[in-house]
């Protein structure tokens, strides 16, 4: 591919001499239009040139060159030639309204609604390169008392008028009364001294078809009934001055102008269009006749973003996460391909495909059949080249994973090769323009949220430490003396008490009694003592929180005589239940847990529950089959077991 | 005057082994808690909440090795001590909040396996909290006079359990609950050694499918606990477990960071919504004696394209008010952020951990006041120390060299510090530095160009 000359464009349809466009419609006399082409779009099927090669004879037979009968047929499209016409050309002048079909009958007759060959042109649009129109082939007259009706209106004026409402669905002269005539006549003047008059549909609809059927028509006289020009003109302010309140002139004029411009070789008007140009490239069926790719605008760029790439991006997760995202990733995707249009250039005309479609004239419109027109219109498409759409698609894609790093998205979309000239542009886009969505960041920017997980710098301090560590001794106590509150029995803190005087020889820490909060250890006295009493009326349930062991308390002070004799038994069981568990024998242990009347892990529980309560930690653990001792205490397990055994002789007491 | 502190046998070996292998002990935290008093008490005020019948449920977050597998485990061993339920579980790839091809349910599993009691504080503790029921029903009925095995025991004791089990049939699955606990208890004082198994079964969410539970039961079930199921029968479990005496449940969920991991945005916001439910639930008092600690890296919380925060409706339950972006501090809030210990807390662990190893030991550690100050500094002035050093990795290295000096009684710290040293000396005393070379080398600790081989 090579770049595109991006040379001015505008002056595209500047009429060369003799009665200028803004006159009041094309020449009547032989002109040379000159149309500069870019080079790459004219490759595609025209020559470079810049000259509409139209030499319009006066009436007696314009002459039109017709396409290389190679590439008609290469084409296969069908499109007839005149066989009246054997050099190739027709004899209409520009802006002339085609004549009406031979009387013989349609020239075309395999080609349905074709009639007679009227002549073909090259426009010198960007994109469209050959206009070929013919007469419509029917059998019947429609609308002859409209078009009568029409042309004797012509010229007619209506200043004092008031309104009356009209609607119709297929509004003609003959369905409007006396008043509802004066108003369309205020209207249509009003129209088109640029003003925008009070109109109901109605009378919209009928102005159109008076400008679509009277535009370029002739009167006996040789003069316009409206010239092609100011009938385009007004069929634009209409739809600009009243598609707000009829939205359906979107859909209607945008093909009807199309038609209108095509027929009349006029130009389309794209500055009077102005801001309803976006919904013309939305609704467009010949998107191609209103579109100028070397213009780079929105509504090209637009074009290809949405009828040409075969990704869109709108529909990413990402893009459609909110509205502003999308935003955002519409700019930037305008801004991509304008910057890629104008580094690699749009340089995808060389592999445009040339495509022909075939147009009846203002469908839905009343139009008579003598204005009526079937047209062949031969244009290049972006969407139909699976070259340029592939292009595109891969470009939009590599453009939106580079949109998705500035968001941190590591997730890419997989796309084909790009050339490289593509993706340098939209490179050098993206680090111009989002300059932290680098390919090759050094590291991300730390988040600010990572600032609260901070702490100033400070140098430690011996002394400092020491304070830091001595307080915690406290935040130990508290963790390790969970019982002081809890519910232990009174006999298991005296044999805890017992405990570490025994043991707590080797493994203990000097500490300063005055760094022990001083309230705290009383506090801890006083549950504890608390905790005493309450458990001197519980008896089994003596590990239940203070609340539920109080609810239970008279039922169970009721029962304290009969279980203090399972207490004893309790005691003895628990002392045998650990002894087998030292000695591995699973028998006894469950005697054990029967005597105690109680299932091995509830008494496993117990024991455990009451080791903690003395040393701090379990005795037994479950080893699949049965229980057993823990290694490291297996010396003093006898031990621990009477501590226990005797806490809760105490408790029964 | 002295007072002496007791820590038992067991827990200081597995402590001592713990912190020499870098790994967070799971006995004998409270015994190296330095700082984190405010944490500790806001934690603690939640487990009185949940005792008290409430629910509570907090994030924990901090950066890797900021501590917070720590502060779950302290907490944890706190609540077993004062007689919660307690169960744990990490996230992991596998183990999700939901999920729809059982990652959700692992995670169930994970914490019944996990379920701890005071007298089993390792897990396990399935089967005791299931006998304690039967223990406690049995004390009730002999207190009023019924003979084990008498005539009218079977049916005094169905009578009670039905009793206790009753107001779990209220909450959504409690019907299957309530039916597969009785049927257990029927089981076991059947001998009924097949069907105790299957309720168990039941109970830890193993079964795959109604039919096979059906089959392996032997009774009619109207469920299985399933992905979608199993928070609901935590709520359960915690109803079950304040009705047997203990005090709560408290669930420790660690490693959240595999939330924020998950690629697919859906399945990650459906774990998210979990969240919020369990949120919700907990904090508008519809999961009663539940407690619910979440931990996770700054990441998994505040990210806004991945995180929590990606969850509009947990960030705004979530996010700080903004008193506390004013620099504030509230631990009153369901998020308590971790920042790293300061140099002066972690040379009080290193105090610490030295006091302990004595005990350990019975020797007092051949190393002084200074010379664990330069241990400290040595490590934080390593390379990118200050941003990636964990109190873990400084612990682990500070064993070996307790251990090294402990072990061989003619070296002392500066022979050890130096060893260790990139250039062969104490980086810490250039001078001293200068002078070793000197010794080592002889005249080759002058600087001469000449020397330099290329």
């Amino acid at each position: 591919m090579t770049a595109v000359d991006t040379h001015d464009m505008k002056s595209a349809y500047d009429v060369g001499p003799g009665k200028s466009a803004a006159d009041g419609g094309l020449p009547h006399e032989p002109v040379e239009i000159e149309i500069p082409v870019p080079e790459r779009l004219a490759s595609a099927g025209s020559s470079p040139a810049q000259v509409m090669p139209t030499s319009v004879p006066p009436a007696s037979g314009a002459s039109f060159p017709l396409p290389p009968a190679s590439y008609a047929s290469r084409e296969g499209s069908g499109i007839p030639r005149s066989a009246s016409d054997a050099t190739g050309t027709a004899r209409v002048p520009a802006g002339e309204p085609l004549p009406p079909r031979s009387a013989s009958g349609p020239d075309h007759p395999r080609m349905p609604g074709f009639g007679k060959f009227l002549g073909s042109y090259e426009p010198g649009l960007p994109l469209v390169k050959k206009v070929s129109v013919y007469a419509w082939h029917t059998t019947y007259n429609y609308y002859d008392a409209f078009l009568s009706a029409a042309e004797k209106l012509s010229g007619v004026t209506s200043e004092e008028a008031e309104y009356r409402p009209f609607f119709s669905y297929m509004p003609q002269y003959s369905q409007l009364d006396r008043d509802q005539l004066a108003y369309y006549l205020k209207i249509r003047d009003g129209i088109a001294s640029g003003e925008t008059p009070r109109a109901d549909y109605g009378y919209i609809l009928l102005l159109i078809y008076e400008l679509i059927n009277l535009g370029g028509r002739r009167r006996e006289d040789g003069e316009y009934y409206v010239s092609p020009t100011e009938a385009l003109g007004m069929l634009v302010d209409i739809w600009k001055g009243y598609r707000g309140d009829n939205p359906r002139l979107d859909d209607q004029l945008t093909e009807w102008i199309c038609d209108f411009c095509l027929i009349h070789r006029l130009a389309p008007p794209l500055a009077r269009m102005g801001s309803v140009m976006a919904d013309v490239i939305r609704r467009a069926r010949l998107r191609e006749f209103y579109l100028d790719p070397m213009s780079g605008g929105d509504f090209f760029v637009d074009y290809l973003l949405y009828f040409v790439s075969g990704y869109d991006f709108r529909k990413s997760r990402f893009a459609s996460a909110d509205a502003e995202t999308l935003r955002f990733y519409t700019e930037h995707m305008r801004g991509m391909l304008c910057e890629v249009l104008k580094k690699a250039g749009a340089d995808t005309s060389g592999s445009l495909t040339r495509r022909t479609a075939v147009r009846d004239a203002y469908i839905g419109a009343l139009c008579h059949p003598s204005v009526k027109r079937k047209i062949t219109v031969e244009y290049l498409s972006y969407s139909a080249s699976v070259e340029t759409k592939m292009l595109l698609s891969n470009t939009i894609k590599y453009a939106e994973n580079r949109l998705r790093q500035s968001f941190g998205v590591r997730s890419k979309l997989s796309h084909g090769k790009l050339p490289d000239a593509a993706a340098a542009a939209v490179d050098a886009y993206f680090d111009e323009k989002l300059p932290s969505a680098g390919k090759h960041r050094e590291a991300p920017p730390e988040d600010d949220y990572e600032s609260k997980y901070d702490r100033p710098y400070a140098p430690a301090d011996v002394g400092s430490a020491a304070r830091i560590e001595e307080s915690s001794w406290a935040v130990t106590d508290i963790l390790t003396s969970a019982f002081a509150d809890g519910p232990v029995s009174a006999g298991h803190r005296a044999a805890r008490e017992e405990s570490t005087a025994a043991d707590g020889a080797r493994n203990t820490v000097p500490v300063e009694r005055e760094e022990l909060p001083a309230g705290q250890t009383e506090a801890s006295g006083e549950k504890a003592a608390a905790a005493g009493n309450q458990n001197e009326a519980s008896v089994e349930l003596k590990d239940l929180p203070s609340g539920q062991a109080e609810a239970s308390g008279e039922q169970n002070v009721a029962a304290g005589k009969q279980n203090s004799a399972a207490d004893g038994e309790t005691a003895r069981a628990v002392i045998d239940f650990v002894a087998a568990a030292a000695a591995g024998d699973r028998a006894a242990q469950k005697r054990a847990a029967d005597a105690a009347g109680m299932l091995p892990d509830a008494l496993a529980e117990k024991i455990n529950a009451a080791a903690y309560d003395i040393t701090g930690d379990v005795l037994l653990y479950f080893a699949g089959q049965m229980w057993r001792v823990i290694d490291e205490y297996e010396a003093d397990a006898v031990r621990t077991a009477g501590l226990i055994a005797k806490g809760d002789e105490g408790n029964a007491k | 005057m002295q007072s002496e502190r007791p820590v038992p046998k067991r827990i200081l070996t597995a402590l001592i082994a713990s912190l020499s292998a870098g790994v967070v002990p799971r006995t004998g935290t409270p015994y190296i808690a330095i700082g984190r008093g405010e944490e500790i008490t806001a934690m603690l005020s939640d487990l009185e909440r949940v005792s008290e019948g409430g629910g509570s449920v907090r994030f924990l977050i901090g950066r890797y090795g900021s501590g917070k597998s720590f502060l779950m485990q302290l907490i944890r061993g706190y609540a077993l001590e004062r007689g919660f339920v307690c169960a744990d579980a990490d996230l992991s790839p596998e183990r999700r909040l939901y999920g729809t091809s059982g990652t959700g349910l692992a995670t169930y599993r994970e914490l019944i396996k996990n379920m701890a009691t005071k007298s089993s504080p390792d897990g396990g503790g399935l089967t005791q909290i299931l006998a304690k029921l039967i223990f406690d029903i049995s004390s009730e009925l002999r207190a009023i006079g019924l003979d084990e095995g008498g005539d009218g025991w079977n049916a005094a004791f169905g009578n009670a359990l039905r009793e206790r089990l009753r107001s779990l049939e209220s909450f959504v699955g409690g019907y299957d609950f309530v039916s597969v606990i009785t049927h257990y208890y029927a089981a076991v004082l059947g001998d009924d050694d097949r069907t105790a198994s299957a309720c168990l079964r039941w109970l830890r969410g193993e079964y795959s499918g109604r039919t096979e539970a059906r089959d392996d039961l032997g009774f009619r079930v109207s469920g299985i606990i399933g992905d979608a199921e199993w928070y609901d029968c935590v709520k359960l479990w915690a109803e079950l477990v304040s009705g047997l005496g203990y005090r709560g449940l408290v669930l420790f969920i660690d490693e959240c960071v595999n939330l924020y991991k998950i690629t697919h945005r859906i399945a990650r916001e459906n774990n998210y919504e979990k969240i919020l439910s369990i949120f919700n639930d907990t904090l508008q008092g519809r999961a009663p004696h539940l407690g619910i600690v979440f931990g996770g890296t700054p990441q998994f919380l505040e990210d806004r394209r991945r995180g929590l925060f990606s969850y509009e409706a947990l960030h705004s339950r979530l996010n700080d008010s903004r008193y506390e972006a004013a620099g504030f501090r509230n631990l009153s809030g369901p998020v308590i952020r971790l920042t790293r210990l300061s140099d002066d807390e972690l040379l009080a662990l290193l105090l610490r951990v030295t006091t302990l190893y004595g005990m350990y030991t019975g020797r007092e550690p051949r190393i002084t006041p200074e010379e664990r100050l330069e241990f400290l500094n040595t490590a934080l002035s390593r390379t990118g120390a200050s941003g990636l050093i964990t109190p873990r990795e400084m612990l682990r290295d500070y064993m070996t060299l307790l251990a090294i000096l402990d072990g061989n009684p003619g070296v002392s710290y500066r022979d050890v510090a130096g060893r260790l040293s990139p250039e062969g000396g104490n980086p810490g005393d250039e001078a001293e530095k200068e002078e070793s070379q000197g010794e080592v080398s002889g005249e080759k600790g002058k600087f001469d160009p000449a020397d330099i081989d290329f």
